[in-house]
Order: structure tokens, then sequence, then C-alpha cells
């Protein structure tokens, strides 16, 4: 089946819109080395998340402010006339925070895992959440062959999850609105 | 009624509200992921507050423009509602600013965040100390390794976590390869490996030590370095060794970390949290301040609806509304008051009833009145009590000859004294009359008018409410009727009575001339037939007189039928033509002149009277003229015909009586010409009078109906 937009027109459309909804996004965020690939019948998903933080962000982490961050890879298949539909998506949400007592970064995996790393330095803790590795997605068996699907993965830091005073600071600044644009990928 | 309900619901929803974001100010946690939600509701109630308030607002500016009652009384208990509500308010945020100021720089302290520092610096340095000496056990324990070979390094590994007290060892090859690793089972199945940083660190000869958090929450000891090639192992080897923190030190470090990132995170929140804080206050203030604004206009509505629905009800009784009902649906005063009113309103349609069937009342009597008085025969003046016209009947008009009364009414009889014609000359005698008469008075009134004198027989009485009323009759034909007949008697009298012993007498006479004359003297004879022949002249006077009485009382034969006017009074003119010697006879006869139902004979002896009248008028005078005219009069229902000469005309004092017999400025004549003039017409149903002319000489005029 034909699609029925470009996938880069859908990606320019997506860049648009996602400009339009979040106006600043944190300087170079964005989603590189996206790859979808079959691992014995299953879809799986690599990328790397490159998240930056703004100083004013960086300000609050170092002064004891957890900050908590939720990588997303979604399997979604195109429709003609209605929104695309989501099938399967795979999120892992981190939290990161600086103990100065160790003079370390902390990344804690929230959810089932809740694996701790600690990194020396924030651009390894930064690339430590965005690491995405074998994924997985779905099973081939599982697709319907006369769609097209498509993957796309993002990168976010949840507003939600501050503390309640910087919540509503958060909001105003446009400092604080973390995000990569989605970068998606077909499924062949 | 339907406002009560609302202005509850949102006062619930406001106190729910403001309740919700006192249990977020103050930290509840099941309240704060709906912080922003909370707000957001906050926000929209304060728009619907804002937008009711400007509706409200808008309506009150517009009533006040147009000067609606109740409008200045709502906005002076608006705005004294909104003040009243602000501020005690406004106090009491001001004070709680300053409060929240105070209260959260209360909390920092740089003593206490000195202290906090060192705490942490003691921390560390107590840590420093633990971590050195696993180093060093770790260090020991490499140098063992260095001569153990692969194969036996799982026991090494055994051996030496016993003796050091570490909770894993791991033993690891070339690209971070497992070759051998001792672990605590209770804490982990398999061993948690160094990151590739630390491993990096290691591979360049560098021992790591580090301290790693756990899961759980607390802290372990890794230690991480290189173990030196030997000939047993050429190859270069990592051992990385994990011991736990002692329990004390652990927890104690673990406060004091915790002390200090609650103290800086506190110390970073301080602005946002102060900011919260005074946005959730100014929420609530302006929230409140707002509910207030909108419920002072609210209950000014409600507390001025009575009074506004009051003064629609008195405007709509000032225009004539008794029917307005107004709603009353309080209990209080000012229901009350409602209810009085429509009492009152109730009270004065039924007296408006009242005075309206009575005004019917007095309007048929009115009608009735006035359609006795337009078809009464009778003549009906009244007076108001300041001596202006106020009625004059039909009758009345018709006997004063008043053409158009309605321009009289209202206007004060002094006034119409000088209106002239017969109307004035009735006013004029009888407010002379009035003036002396008493409650009641009966007067006769002499008119004279252009169609002769007027006899009226008054009756004037004065009324209870002022004013008088005089009713009168037109009596003139009535006495000239009596006259008639009076005269009428006479002369049958005179007829029978004279006339029987006028024969004898002068066939006495002529007998006594004819014995006696030839047997006399010729003195004698001469004075006997002078004697004899005046007698017999005298009588044939006497006899002429006799029969002219008789014409005057013969009553009429009945050969009525139509008679042209303009061919008999040709018939006639043209015999005084031949026989007037010097008078001229001039004829203006109107053309298509309707014919009239008359006794032929007779209207040619009215004819004949009139013509000798005329001629009799102008006596020997050289000049006279006699004018004859006929004319349709009254459109058309009237033939008129008048004679005129150019004569002396009639002395004043007879013009009225001149139609009565005897009545006469000539020494020639019976006296009983115009009598019998007069009396043929009015036995055809017509009138006759007589008139000086203004430029000399005089005129009688018949009118008689025309022939239908």
């Amino acid at each position: 089946m034909e699609r029925a937009v470009p996938i880069s027109m859908r990606y320019i459309a997506a860049l648009v819109l996602c400009g339009l909804a979040l106006p600043v996004f944190a300087d170079k965020a964005a989603v590189e080395g996206l790859r979808v690939y079959l691992d014995e019948g299953r879809y799986r998903v690599d990328a790397d998340v490159h998240l930056t933080l703004p100083p004013a962000v960086r300000e609050a982490l170092h002064n004891g402010i957890a900050l908590v961050f939720e990588v997303r890879a979604e399997l979604r298949r195109e429709n003609i006339m209605i929104p695309d539909s989501l099938v399967t998506q795979h999120r892992r949400r981190y939290r990161l925070e600086y103990r100065p007592l160790l003079e370390r970064y902390v990344v804690t995996e929230l959810g089932g895992a809740r694996t701790v790393e600690t990194h020396l330095r924030l651009r390894d803790a930064l690339k430590a959440i965005g690491r995405i590795r074998g994924w997985p997605l779905i099973e081939k068996r599982q697709l319907d062959r006369s769609h097209t699907y498509y993957v796309r993965v993002r990168g976010e830091l949840l507003l939600t999850e501050l503390p309640l005073p910087l919540q509503l600071h958060a909001y105003v600044k446009p400092s604080w609105w973390i995000a990569t644009p989605w970068a998606e990928v077909p499924l062949r | 009624m339907y406002r009560l309900p609302l202005f509850a619901g949102l006062f619930v929803v406001l106190l729910v509200l403001l309740f919700l974001m006192g249990q977020v100010a103050g930290s509840a946690e099941q309240f704060e992921r709906y912080y922003i939600v909370l707000l957001a509701a906050n926000g929209v109630f304060l728009v619907v507050l804002v937008l009711a308030i400007g509706a409200n607002a808008l309506r009150l500016v517009r009533r006040l423009l147009q000067h609606a009652p109740g409008s200045h009384l709502t906005l002076r208990m608006t705005l004294a509602f909104v003040i009243f509500a602000v501020a005690p308010a406004a106090v009491v945020y001001v004070f709680s600013l300053q409060m929240l100021e105070r209260g959260i720089d209360s909390w920092f302290d740089v003593q206490v965040e000195a202290a906090l520092d060192d705490a942490l610096e003691l921390s560390r340095a107590s840590l420093d100390l633990i971590m050195r000496e696993y180093l060093q056990d770790t260090v020991r324990a490499a140098r063992r390794l260095e001569r153990v070979p692969d194969s036996a390094a799982v026991l090494a590994l055994s051996d030496l976590m016993k003796e050091t007290g570490a909770t894993e060892l791991t033993l690891l090859g070339a690209n971070a390869r497992i070759i051998a690793s001792s672990r605590d089972m209770a804490e982990s199945l398999v061993p948690r490996l160094p990151g590739e940083a630390v491993l990096r660190l290691v591979a360049q000869g560098e021992s790591y030590v580090g301290l790693d958090p756990t899961p759980e929450g607390s802290l372990r000891i890794r230690v991480v370095l290189p173990v030196a090639p030997s000939t047993v192992n050429p190859q270069a080897r990592i051992l990385q060794a994990l011991y736990p923190l002692p329990q004390r030190i652990g927890r104690l470090t673990e406060r004091v970390q915790e002390a200090v990132g609650r103290y800086d995170q506190l110390s970073y929140l301080r602005g946002p949290l102060k900011q919260s804080f005074m946005l959730t206050l100014s929420l609530v203030l302006l929230l409140a301040v707002l509910f207030a604004a909108w419920a002072a206009f609210q209950w000014a509505q409600r507390l001025l609806e009575p009074i506004r629905e009051l003064a629609r009800g008195t405007r709509a009784v000032a225009e004539g509304e008794y029917d307005q009902r107004l709603s009353v649906q309080r209990l209080d005063d000012l229901g009350l008051l409602l209810q009085s009113f429509n009492e009152m309103t109730e009270r004065l349609a039924e007296a408006r009833e009242a005075a309206k069937t009575s005004q019917r009342l007095v309007e048929r009597q009115r009608a009735y009145l006035e359609t006795l008085l337009e078809n009464l025969s009778s003549g009906v003046v009244s007076l108001d009590p300041r001596g202006r016209l106020r009625t004059l009947n039909r009758a009345a008009a018709q006997i004063l000859g008043v053409d158009a009364p309605e321009r009289l009414i209202g206007r004060p009889a002094e006034e119409l004294r000088g209106e002239g014609g017969a109307f004035a000359s009735f006013m004029d005698q009888l407010l002379e009359n009035l003036r002396e008469a008493d409650e009641e008075c009966h007067m006769q009134l002499t008119l004279q008018g252009e169609k002769g004198r007027k006899i009226l027989m008054c009756h004037g009485v004065r009324l209870p409410t002022g004013g008088q009323v005089i009713v009168f009759d037109d009596v003139t034909a009535l006495i000239q009727a009596q006259r008639d007949a009076a005269w009428a008697e006479v002369a049958r009298r005179l007829a029978h009575e004279i006339k029987n012993p006028l024969t004898p007498i002068q066939l006495s006479a002529e007998r006594l001339r004819r014995k006696l004359l030839d047997r006399l003297d010729e003195d004698e004879g001469r004075i006997l037939d002078r004697a004899t022949q005046t007698i017999v002249a005298q009588v044939e006077a006497m006899k002429a007189m006799v029969n002219a009485f008789g014409e005057y009382a013969r009553r009429p034969r009945g050969k009525v039928r139509a008679v042209d006017v303009n061919q008999l009074v040709r018939d006639v003119a043209e015999l005084y033509r031949a026989n007037a010697a010097r008078a001229r006879v001039e004829l203006e006869l109107a053309p298509d002149l309707p014919a009239v139902q008359a006794d032929p004979d007779r209207l040619r002896q009215v004819l004949h009277n009139l013509f000798n009248n005329a001629l009799e008028a102008l006596g020997e005078r050289d000049g006279g003229v006699v004018r004859v005219h006929t004319a349709v009069v009254e459109e058309g229902g009237l033939v008129e015909v008048a004679v005129a000469d150019n004569g002396p005309g009639i002395p004043e004092e007879m013009l009225d009586r001149l139609f009565e017999p005897y009545v006469t400025s000539k020494s020639r004549g019976t006296g009983l010409g115009l009598a019998i003039v007069k009396k043929i017409v009015e036995e055809h149903g017509g009138t006759v009078w007589a008139e000086n002319l203004p430029q000399g000489g005089a005129r009688l005029v018949i009118r008689l109906p025309a022939a239908r």
C-alpha cells in the first residue's frame, strides 16, 4: 500500500507541529541513529536520544531537584482518513539527580527494574538516559501486511514530576521545555 | 427566583475551590498532582465571575443611562458591598503576604547552611577514610591474585571475600570478561559490573574507589583496580570489590545527605515557593473579591427587585392601567408593600369602574336631554353661572334666526347683545328682564326681525348650580291667528247685520225721492234729491265696505291647482301698465320658476291688491316705478314674489301692524287690502311681510310653497 504522505513530509509536519506546540527545544536535543531491526522474529529499536540541559535546569539539578525524563518508542500504523493509530509503545522513565555527598550524578530507572547508575559527568548521565538498545517492539507475525507502519522515538523532561512550586515556574519558562522532536523511521 | 440556586451553587463551588487551594498550599500530597488542574479551574471560575460581573455592570450602566428606577440605589449598594468585602480582604492579603515572605525567609539561615556544608564535608572525609582502608584491602587482595591462575580464581576470591569483608569480588579479563566472581547471593545473583568510564580509567593503570547508591537507597563502596600481570597470568586483569558501608556510618551519611539535599532544594525553591503561595493567595483574594462583587450585584438586584416592580406598577397606574398586578414572591416587608400596592390598585380599579359606570349613566342622560332639547318645539337657552351662553337648541336657533348656533356657545351673553338681528334683540331684552327677576320669571318679548315682528313667551328659571335656563315659544302666529279670527268674526257680523238693512234703506231713499220729488218745489226738490242721492251713495259705499268685509271673511272655496306665478304676474301687470298713467311697471321674472299650488283667482286678487297698494303709495308722483320680481328661495322650496315701489315708504310705527284691518297710511280704500293679502297668503301656507328699502320706497314680499 502506498503511503498517504511521504515520511519526509511527515517528519517536517511533525517538526512544524512540535515547533508550534513547543516553541523552544533545548539546544541540540535530537534523536540520532534511529534504527529498527528484526531479531529472532521480533522488531527491536536502537537510538540515541541526545538531551542537553540549559543552565537554569542544571542549576536546579545541582540544588537537589530531581529531574524525570521519559524516553519513548512508538510503533504506529498509517491511516488515510483518520489520524495514525498507535500499535504498541515502549517507554522508560529515568530519574536524574545530583548527590553532593558522592559528587556524582545518579540515574535511576523508574518502574520495574529500578537500576541505579552513577556518573561523574552530567553528559554521561544524559547519554545513559538516552541510550536505546534493543528495545523490543512487536513480533513480526503480529503485523498486518496490508498496512504501513513506522516507528518514532522521542525523549522529554516531565514537568509534571517537578516539585509543585517549580512546576508553575517551569510551565511558563521555555528553557524548561526540554524535549526532542519525534524521529521517525518506516518499518520495512 | 432562579438566581438563588445559581448563587448557592456558585458559592459552594467557590468554597470547594478555596478549600482545595488551601490544601494544596498546605502541601497535602493527594492534591499536589491536581494543582495545575485546580489553578485552571480557579482561572475558569475567575473568568466566569468576571464575565458575570461585566454583564451585570453593563446592565447597570444601561439602566443608569436610562434613569431606570432603583439603578442608583443598586450602584450604591453594590459599591458599598464591594468596599466592605475588599477592604478587610485587602488588609488580610497584605498581612498574609508579609507573613509569608518572612515565614519562608525564616526557614533559611547562613549558620545552618554552613553547618550543613561542614557536615557534608565531614561525611566525605569520613567516607574517604573508610574507602582508603577498603582500597588498601583490595590492593592486597589484588597482589595475592597476581599468582593465582584463572582456573583457581573462584576459590581464591571466595577466601579473599571472607578476609576482606567484601560482599562481592569479581575478576575481569580483557573486554570486561568475567573470569571469576564470588558474592553474597543474598545481595545479588549476577555480578554488578563497573561502568565504562571506570573501566577506561582502570585500563590506564589507575585505581578507582567510589561510593555507589544501591537501588534500596543505601550506599556501597566500589573498588576497581588492575591486577598486575605475572608469569602465571600474563594478561592484564581487573579486580572489582564491593563493600557495604558500615551501617552506622551509612545511616549518618544518608541523613546528612538527605538534610543537605532538602535544604538545597528548599533554598532553591524559595523563589518559586513564594511565587506559588502569592499566586494562590492572590487567586483566593481575587476569587473572594470578585465573588463578593458578583454577590453584591445579585443581592442588590434581589433586594431592589420589589422596588423596581413597584416603580413599574406606579408608572402603569399613572398611565391609567389599574389592572396592573405585581407579583409577590416574598413574605418580608417589601413583599407586604407589594401586596398593599396590589390592594390599592384593585380598589382604584373598582373606583374607576364605578366612575365609568356613573359617567356612562350621565352621558346617557345627557344624550337623552340633548335629544329632548333638540326635538323640543320650544326654544331653550341656558346661561352658565358666569353668564356665558351654554345651550341654544335647534328650535331656539330657528325662532331667533341663528344660522350656526355652535359659534355662539361659550361666549358671554353681554357680548352677544352686539351680534345684531333678532338674536341680539332677544339677548338684550332677556338680560334686562333676568337682571330684575327672582328665582323664576315669565316674560313676553317682542322681536323685530327681517321677516317681521315676533312675539315670544319666555319662562326663566335660576338653576341650583348657578346660571339660568330660559324656555320660550314663538306665539306670533298664535296671536295673529286669534286676531285674524276675531276680525273674521267682525267681518261676518258686519256683512250680516249691516248689509241686510242697507237695501231697504236704499230702496226707501229712492222711493222717497220718486214719490216726493215731483210734489216739492224746486229748492226742496233739490234738497231731497241731494239727500237721497247722498243716502244711496253712502249705502253703496257701505255695501262696498260690507262686500270687502265679506271677501275678507270668506273661506277658501278649494279650487286649488298648479299656478304659473310668472304668467299670473304678467297678466296682472299688463292691466296696470295700461291703466297707470304716471307709474312705470317693471318685471324681473325668474326663469324656471316652479309652479305653486294655489287658487288662481285668490292669488290674482293678492297681486291686484299689491299692485294697488304700490300705485296708491306712489300717488300722483312723477317717475314712480313699480318693480315686481319673482325668485326661487330656500333651495327651491319657496317661490318669492316681491312688489316694490319707490314711494315714501311705510312709517316705522305701522310696519308691525300693516297687515291688520284698517291699518293704513292712505286716505282712500277700505283698509282691508293688505289684511286680505295676508289672509290669502297664509291660507296657501305662505308668509308675507313688508319692509322699507334703503334707497327709499317699500317692498312687500310674499313667499309661497312651491308645488312638488
